[in-house]
């Protein structure tokens, strides 16, 4: 029997969950100028919805997250070299040029050739994904062979277990259609009820839109009916279908083994230095952790020695 | 029956898992466990027991014991003092139902939601050498004015003057000096202990913390002696120990973003939070995301 036990409720999971979407979001632009091509990005998301589930074959199911792009601008450009003819002069004379050719220039636009997608506010991408957690013991490549745990404690070389995701599928629609169709259906329909029936109360008003709520519900829902038939056989055989899921899955493989979501350091921290005493570090052996449909449990041991 | 049925996170560690962090805990900070005189921390051989301590409390310096002023022998106005020691060791805890501990009769059955603990408190005491001692009662002569019988005659006047047969006069008062040791006499005594654990909010903070309910010293006689001996070491335990053995349940940030931070509490509507059944202590807790 293990000495120490940390257990996670299903709940506690969606609740952290919950947390991390809700606090989550990115506000990203930049540009490139290498002198005749330019090129640049605003990007801007939140991520809203989805839900988290625990499943017996110790696996995290997270489902139909949306990725709400609040900003999504891309856009490049070529400056061609500005190029003028005529303009010479046809009729000299003492007195100056009496007739001009006509001068006629072109690219004079900076850039003078650029395509600019700017879908800031419409698009929503969704994804889906089973993973399972994954332990593993860390030693820092740049600690010395026989270097003591105190020794490594001070030059921030301590050994950690890392706690890591590895997804088994991801499915990631681009374009989802459903929601970006609803968000629409939704904004036309508060518009018309806004606008047209100007005179009724609000509560007349709501009780209209939400009359009209399951009808958008239904709309979204059929038009999702294709990629959920899609993330169930994903998940029915554990590889991602499709092969821009196929690429993805293997990117976020790749990134996934390499950026742990949590570490734990080993020895672990107890107490730290107190007026010159030695920290008190407890050794963590035996890490691991166990899923089931009901709660996410890690067990421990404490180690003999450190 | 699911771990977390009664709330969102449960802790549990069992009391083979405690009893290797209280050993832990003694070999990285002894000092917590030992006091003594300076002349015994200069002479680790004056111990009772010898400290088993982590390598690195002694590649840094750590102090093996505490060091507390000598003990004055009384009579001599703080002059003259004796070196000893106390050490507390062999600790051992032991969760509902008692299965590793033999408590004493006196302390009968561990009960429910309770823990025992067992320890050795060993003291060590200098006796000094009958021949220093015949020294030092030489030079102790010369400290103090002799009592003459004809005092008990004529004692003092009104004044307070002392009488005329007394010529001596009390000598100036030595700085304080504390006897040379080479052993000292040692005694350990069992302790036995039987605690709870509770949570409590300090300062905004829920801690968990040990409770000391009995205490018994095994076979110390007369009765008196043995009630006092134990309330000084419970005082010892409550006031010393125990304050320093606390959990705080604090925001922790779960994800290296440090984008959730989580606020923990203890799990309402539980029986017994926190609990000790099973030779376990348990932890029901609640979390708040924010």
């Amino acid at each position: 029997m293990a000495h120490l036990t940390v257990a996670s409720s299903e709940g506690a999971v969606s609740k952290l969950f919950a947390g991390l979407r809700d606090n989550f979001s990115i506000n990203e632009a930049d540009s490139v100028d290498a002198g005749p091509f330019t090129a640049g990005y605003e990007v801007a998301f939140h991520l809203e919805g989805g839900s988290v589930d625990l499943r017996n074959d110790g696996s995290i199911l997270i489902s139909e997250l949306d990725i709400k792009w609040d900003k999504l601008r891309l856009y490049a450009g070529i400056d061609i070299p500005e190029l003028c003819i005529g303009g010479f002069c046809i009729i000299p004379s003492p007195w100056g040029c009496i007739l001009r050719a006509p001068r006629i220039c072109i690219f004079e636009a900076d850039p003078d050739i650029g395509i600019d997608l700017n879908l800031n506010g419409l698009l929503t991408s969704e994804i889906s994904l089973a993973a399972r957690p994954v332990l593993k013991y860390f030693v820092d490549p740049a600690r010395p062979a026989g270097m003591s745990w105190l020794d490594a404690e001070d030059s921030n070389l301590a050994n950690q277990w890392q706690l890591f995701i590895d997804p088994d599928w991801l499915d990631i629609d681009i374009f989802d259609w459903s929601d970006i169709v609803g968000d629409l259906l939704d904004d036309a329909i508060n518009s018309a009820v806004d606008d047209l029936l100007w005179f009724l109360p609000g509560w007349a008003k709501s009780l209209i839109k939400a009359i009209l709520g399951p009808v958008v519900d239904l709309v979204r829902t059929i038009l999702d009916i294709g990629d959920d038939i899609e993330e169930w056989l994903s998940d029915l055989l554990g590889v991602s279908l499709g092969l821009f899921d196929f690429i993805t899955t293997a990117v976020a493989d790749y990134f996934a083994a390499r950026y742990p979501l949590l570490e734990i350091e080993d020895p672990f921290p107890v107490m730290g230095y107190q007026n010159g005493l030695i920290p008190i570090k407890l050794p963590i052996r035996d890490l691991a952790v166990a899923i089931d449909d009901s709660e996410m449990v890690l067990t421990a041991n404490v180690g003999a020695t450190l | 029956m699911a771990l977390t049925d009664l709330s969102d996170l449960y802790g549990a560690i069992n009391e083979e898992g405690i009893n290797r962090v209280v050993r832990h805990l003694m070999r990285l900070r002894p000092s917590l466990f030992n006091y003594g005189t300076e002349a015994v921390a200069s002479n680790l051989e004056l111990l009772c027991q010898p400290i088993d301590a982590d390598p690195m409390v002694f590649a840094r310096n750590n102090p093996l014991i505490t060091i507390e002023s000598p003990l004055p022998v009384l009579g001599t106005d703080g002059v003259v003092n004796l070196n000893y020691c106390v050490q507390l060791t062999d600790f051992k805890i032991d969760f509902h139902p008692s299965n590793s501990i033999d408590l004493p009769p006196e302390l009968s059955l561990l009960p429910e939601q309770h823990f025992a603990l067992s320890a050795r408190a060993c003291v060590g005491l200098d006796c000094p050498d009958p021949k220093f001692m015949q020294q030092l009662e030489n030079a102790l002569d010369q400290l103090y004015a002799p009592t003459f019988i004809d005092d008990f005659i004529n004692p003092k006047d009104a004044a307070g003057h002392t009488s005329s047969n007394n010529p001596g006069k009390p000598g100036r008062k030595p700085p304080p000096f504390t006897i040379p040791t080479r052993k000292l006499k040692c005694f350990c005594l069992e302790v036995y202990v039987i605690g709870h654990m509770e949570i409590s909010k300090t300062n905004g903070r829920f801690l968990i913390k040990p409770k000391l309910d009995k205490i018994e010293i095994v076979d110390l006689r007369p009765q008196e002696m043995e009630d006092m001996i134990e309330c000084y070491v419970a005082s010892v335990i409550r006031l010393g120990l125990l304050p320093r053995i606390q959990i705080a349940l604090e925001k922790i940030v779960f994800d290296q973003m440090k984008i959730v931070t989580v606020t923990l509490k203890p799990a309402a509507g539980v029986p017994h939070n926190p609990s000790i059944e099973k030779d376990e202590l348990r932890a029901y807790i609640n979390m708040e995301v924010a």
